[in-house]
């Protein structure tokens, strides 16, 4: 994905200043590894973040469904849990959106009867 | 469900979960050179939240079955179990994000 590819390019280039002031040791250790995965290290989450959120449901949104649903109060959710989820519903959502759009081979809108054909096996196979 | 700020609530969340099914809609038919109608983004809408309710409480009842109240990666990986391909990316995603953790974790000391 080339979105990701900027990404990690600009967030580098923050990372680089905050690593510096703050964590020097760790940037030099960071340097002396082989591991070519180092240089991918994202250094700033939150711009990750925000470019996630443009084309998913946000983690926060998920949040709140989910404990609107959760039947005991106390339930809880770890981040990564939450986050996986929103992953599982990204999956959910597109494949609904392709499966629909292979319904109708001639083209045109997508329709509610095209997803009404679908969702039966999707809700099977998620 | 008897007060009326329950159900004001659930619709505010609805409108905010139909604004992003829309983007992912447009995302997804603009890849296609298709278009969808409005009325296919609200019925998608409520198909997406129908599914959340039933993980919801399917990731309620895997933590408690293991003596949890906090739901977490493994539950999740459960609700996947029966579709390998799901299974797996659901695994990926969630070993990407252990491995960020690690990482992070290992800078700061």
């Amino acid at each position: 994905m080339p979105p990701q590819q900027t990404t990690s390019n600009a967030s580098r280039v923050t990372g680089v200043g905050k690593g510096n002031r703050a964590t020097t040791t760790s940037a030099s250790r960071k340097r002396s590894a082989p591991d070519p995965r180092a240089d991918e290290l994202r250094g700033d989450p939150f711009e990750d973040e925000d470019e996630d959120r443009a084309k998913s449901i946000p983690a926060e949104l998920l949040t709140l469904l989910l404990h609107e649903f959760f039947a005991k109060d106390g339930t809880r959710i770890t981040k990564d849990a939450n986050a996986a989820v929103a992953k599982y519903m990204d999956v959910f959502i597109r494949e609904a959106i392709a499966r629909s759009a292979a319904e109708r081979e001639r083209g045109g809108f997508l329709e509610v009867e095209d997803l009404e054909k679908i969702a039966p096996q999707l809700l099977l196979d998620m | 469900m008897a007060e009326p700020s329950d159900e004001e609530r659930r619709e505010r969340l609805k409108s905010a979960l139909w604004y992003h099914v829309g983007k992912i809609v447009d995302e997804e038919s603009l890849k296609r050179r298709r278009n969808a109608t409005p009325q296919f983004i609200g019925s998608l809408t409520e198909l997406v939240i129908t599914q959340v309710e039933n993980i919801a409480q399917d990731l309620e009842g895997f933590s408690r079955h293991a003596g949890r109240t906090t739901v977490n990666t493994d539950d999740v990986l459960l609700l996947a179990r029966r579709n390998a391909d799901l299974h797996n990316i659901i695994k990926d995603y969630v070993d990407e994000l252990k491995a960020d953790k690690a990482k992070r974790s290992t800078k700061k000391r």
